[in-house]
């Protein structure tokens, strides 16, 4: 079956497609490990800055380059029922700067864009999110804007040698209305079939879903609707219907920290497939911290909440007014460093404290992530 | 004796008497015929000085009427002593921002169906929605609305409107709930886009030693328990989602029952 069907197969059974977060090689694994248990597909989604090509540089997750990566997951996937899935494949999506500490213009942005997908597409990914919205950041316009969708859909097209699947469409709020982004769907799809080009299977489309701290904070999960917002009972079908007249699948980000029964409703509202990420990085440190209180290693604990507090990784999660302390900020933001050197000494100073009172730390922290990626499933469908 | 008026009004009102008598007078000057005040000041002197049904018992000195049980008494007053084709139900700390009665008056009979409409704030979600002047609703805030007589006098039982659920106290999901009782019977619940409304924060703010309110974060912590349990018990439903669909579903059927009103499906 290839993966269209695999997805469709899914779907049409009404359950919603798992899009998770590889965090850490744990989270790799006990995605594999899931997705084969349950044989179901999940889509599997590096951000640039998790997993990117060995010409750029390569990713925070275990220092992988893509080629790495997907080598990785390929030959641990028995059941090929893993989607390899680029999340925010777009001009910008890096933050990095030029040498002049500017960030690239658009031209030179294109560039890196299209050597990371190439490496994509030559390690066997099977979908990209093409998500240039942070071009409004830089003055483009909507006409603009798509064109950068035309143009990498172009390309990946004159590149591939098997199938590609595309999502578009974004969770952030560029557009003024919900008529402006029904709107600017239909232009997409309209031009991408004058183009003679494929139409993308996912569209990302706020479902009232955001993710700060720790918490999902959107209008979806609150146990009472907001004023001002519009109900999730009333939006979701309506959004839900859109895609469908316009032949694609909603696809939500930014589903981590859910309630259990926000969860288990994403089935019943017909929500096609959800991201999830930072909380399986959070359930990791988070699972480290416990093992640590286990062991009463307090400086340890001390040790990697400076550390991480002072690497500034948790500054773009934080509420404004935010009243997190160091331990919450850790919590956080602590994934991003689980491959650095400083972190690798650290864990194994922990491991071997815990041999010592017979605890396993790395059994520990996958049967944790991997119980935090379950949760989703479970709610998503996948057991029924 | 029965008084034939078009529009009345019910104002709620909780130690804040000046500010509910200035909306009477609102009222009255945008075309209202008459005002009814139910009032459960814990003090003489922050009463209305336009009172129709003052405290009743202890019970209401302490906690106040809340949305359903004030409504429902003023709604049975209503139907005793007056005869009328539309009732706006609202909260003291409303205030009326727009409220074009005459347009009302031509447009709603376009859509005889509808039977209540709700009162928009200038930010309602909906608004934006809403193709001409009237839209459908079925997920609707608790809050100001405007019910008409045919729906009111349905809900006459046994010498008592029960439209709203007296036991429901706080309100939880109590206007889906009205929702679900109006689609119901096939009938439906509108949006009108030249009635707006806003609630009047700054009284909540400044007064809420006054209206002896909890404070906001225990009202909603005892609204989410509390509801949750009489949803179960009422209903045997878990969750509020489930309600909601079973609403929205509802108007599913109503539209399919009732096509010339889909142009008006938000």
């Amino acid at each position: 079956m290839n993966n269209l069907k695999k997805i469709q197969s899914l779907i049409s059974r009404r359950r919603t497609l798992l899009g998770a977060g590889p965090m850490s090689k744990f989270s790799i694994d006990a995605i594999i490990e899931l997705s084969n248990f349950y044989n179901l597909p999940i889509a599997m989604i590096p951000s640039r800055r998790q997993i990117e090509c060995r010409e750029l540089g390569g990713g925070y997750v275990e220092n992988w380059s893509t080629e790495e990566f997907a080598q990785y997951v390929k030959f641990n996937d028995k059941g090929k029922n893993v989607l390899l899935s680029r999340d925010h494949c777009g001009p910008w999506q890096l933050e990095k700067l030029n040498n002049d500490g500017l960030p690239n213009s658009l031209e030179d942005e294109m560039k890196l864009v299209k050597i990371s997908i190439e490496a994509d597409i030559e390690s066997g990914f099977d979908l990209i999110h093409l998500d240039p919205s942070l071009g409004f950041k830089f003055g483009l316009n909507k006409a603009e804007v798509r064109e950068i969708v035309y143009d990498l859909i172009i390309f990946c097209e004159s590149i591939k040698s098997s199938e590609i699947l595309y999502e578009i469409g974004t969770e952030e709020q560029v557009y003024s209305s919900s008529e402006d982004v029904e709107s600017e769907l239909k232009v997409i799809l309209s031009d991408l079939e004058r183009k003679g080009l494929p139409k993308p299977i996912f569209y990302v489309h706020q479902t009232g879903t955001k993710v700060v701290e720790r918490r999902n904070v959107g209008n979806f999960d609150n146990p009472l609707d907001s004023k001002g917002f519009l109900p999730a009972s009333f939006n979701l079908p309506r959004v839900v219907k859109l895609c469908k007249l316009n032949g694609v699948w909603l696809k939500e980000h930014n589903a981590d920290y859910l309630s259990n029964e926000a969860i288990r409703w994403h089935p019943r509202f017909g929500i096609h497939a959800a991201n999830v990420a930072p909380e399986f990085g959070y359930t990791e440190t988070q699972a480290i911290i416990n093992l640590a209180n286990m062991a009463s290693a307090h400086d340890l604990i001390e040790i990697l909440v400076e550390k991480v507090n002072s690497l500034g990784k948790w500054r773009k999660w934080m509420l404004e007014n935010s009243d997190a302390n160091e331990l919450d900020r850790a919590l956080i933001s602590g994934h991003y460093h689980f491959s650095e050197n400083w972190h690798i000494e650290w864990r194994s100073e922990l491991r071997g404290r815990l041999k010592k009172i017979n605890i396993d730390l790395d059994n520990y922290i996958y049967q944790e992530v991997k119980s935090s990626i379950n949760r989703y499933l479970i709610g998503f469908g996948y057991a029924s | 004796m029965h008084l034939k008026n078009k529009y009345l009004a019910i104002i709620l009102n909780r130690n804040l008497g000046k500010e509910c008598d200035a909306l009477r007078e609102t009222l009255l000057s945008k075309g209202i015929s008459d005002v009814i005040i139910v009032d459960s000041s814990t003090n003489p002197s922050l009463q209305s000085k336009f009172v129709t049904i003052g405290p009743t018992n202890d019970s209401s000195i302490e906690h106040g009427y809340r949305i359903n049980r004030g409504f429902n008494l003023g709604l049975n007053y209503a139907i005793d002593n007056y005869t009328f084709d539309w009732i706006f139900c609202l909260p003291v700390d409303t205030q009326i921002i727009e409220m074009n009665l005459s347009a009302f008056d031509l447009e709603s009979k376009q859509f005889p169906k509808i039977v209540a409409y709700t009162l928009p704030e200038s930010n309602n979600p909906y608004l934006p929605l809403i193709k001409n002047e009237i839209g459908l609703v079925w997920n609707i805030l608790e809050g100001p609305i405007l019910l008409s007589y045919e729906l009111v006098s349905k809900y006459k039982v046994e010498n008592s409107i029960s439209l709203f659920d007296d036991d429901n106290f706080r309100g939880f999901l109590s206007f889906k709930e009205l929702a679900f009782r109006i689609y119901s019977a096939n009938l439906a619940v509108g949006i009108y886009n030249k009635f707006l409304v806003s609630e009047r924060e700054e009284l909540l703010l400044t007064y809420s030693e006054l209206m002896r309110t909890e404070s906001f974060s225990l009202n909603k912590q005892l609204l989410i328990s509390e509801g949750g349990k009489w949803l179960f018990k009422k209903y045997g439903i878990f969750d509020r989602w489930a309600f909601e669909t079973i609403v929205r579903l509802l108007h599913h059927e109503f539209l399919l029952c009732n096509p010339d009103y889909l142009e008006i499906e938000l």
